[in-house]
């Protein structure tokens, strides 16, 4: 059965940078939705905030960065409310990021396989947790 | 090679969502095309969501079902991406199209739109783009427009708008 909410929806987010002299509004009022399998383009030329938009949607907005207004509902949950804690189950597990530079992002020293399985012990090792906190 | 590595650890926790920014722009032509093949058939697989950053409008022609345009921090055009690229509304869609290479006119100088995008630190009151827009009025300079709908595309531009305004009048008119 099809739900009517969708997997992912932005509401009004706004994300400002604080820097000297007052803040810098980097998005203003972006609201828009994703569907459970849809494919969504983000376009515009350098500076527009595609990545910041991006980032923000994981909630990885890093200081002096902030999200100053909105909402980034997950399933219904707001990632721009959640601690870091909760926040980390969803990063990687539930909503995955891919950067540009493939070379900014893996590590040169670690082989593939042992940082591959990083990305699951980390899941893995939470979930054990979890079902630790349930005995 | 990495960025193939990179899209397998990204789909190993079998993720509902993947952010894609610009997955494609540090790599040869001929690797991006395959590349690009290979996470939308996983996405196509997986029944995954794809969230594609990019300014390369051929990808997002192939790739996306829907595309945000956005211009200084604000969605200035969203809506399906083939409405869009055939007829897109704001002028700076339009730009963004008018300044692909034509096939069909090979050596032809390519258009350009003038100006550049604004700093964080002075965005034009109005719309944003005012300063580069051949369509700019007053009203462009003071206010910043509302998203109105054209078809299924929302886009905020006055000018727009007031193209819709004009036909609605006219069809009035007619009947």
């Amino acid at each position: 059965m099809k739900s009517d909410t969708p997997l992912l929806e932005v509401k009004n987010l706004d994300v400002r940078f604080a820097v000297r002299g007052g803040d810098l509004t980097a998005l203003r009022g972006i609201s828009f939705s994703l569907d459970k399998g849809e494919r969504l383009g983000l376009v515009g030329e350098s500076g527009a905030g595609k990545s910041v938009a991006a980032f923000s949607i994981l909630n990885l907005i890093a200081r002096p960065g902030y999200i100053a207004g909105g909402q980034i509902l997950f399933e219904g949950r707001d990632l721009a409310a959640m601690s870091e804690r909760e926040l980390r189950k969803i990063r990687g597990n539930r909503i995955a990021m891919i950067f540009q530079d493939p070379m900014m992002t893996l590590n040169p020293v670690l082989s593939i396989g042992t940082q591959m399985v990083e990305a699951i012990k980390h899941i893995v090792g939470s979930a054990r947790k979890r079902r630790g906190i349930l005995r | 090679m990495r960025q193939r590595v990179i899209i397998a650890i990204a789909l190993l926790l079998d993720p509902e969502i993947i952010v894609a920014d610009e997955p494609t722009t540090a790599l040869d032509v001929t690797i991006q095309a395959e590349i690009m093949a290979l996470l939308l058939d996983l996405c196509e697989q997986e029944n995954v969501a794809l969230m594609l950053i990019t300014h390369d409008l051929g990808v997002v022609s192939q790739v996306t079902q829907r595309m945000l345009v956005m211009y200084s921090g604000r969605i200035i055009e969203q809506g399906p991406t083939r409405e869009i690229i055939n007829d897109a509304q704001h002028p700076y869609t339009q730009g963004l199209i008018n300044a692909l290479p034509q096939l069909g006119e090979p050596g032809a100088r390519l258009f350009q739109i003038p100006g550049s995008m604004p700093s964080l630190k002075n965005v034009p009151t109005g719309c944003p783009f005012h300063p580069r827009c051949t369509f700019a009025t007053d009203q462009c300079r003071q206010t910043m427009p509302e998203y109105v709908q054209s078809g299924s595309v929302d886009v905020a531009c006055y000018e727009v708008s007031n193209l819709i305004e004009r036909e609605k009048r006219m069809q009035e008119a007619e009947s």
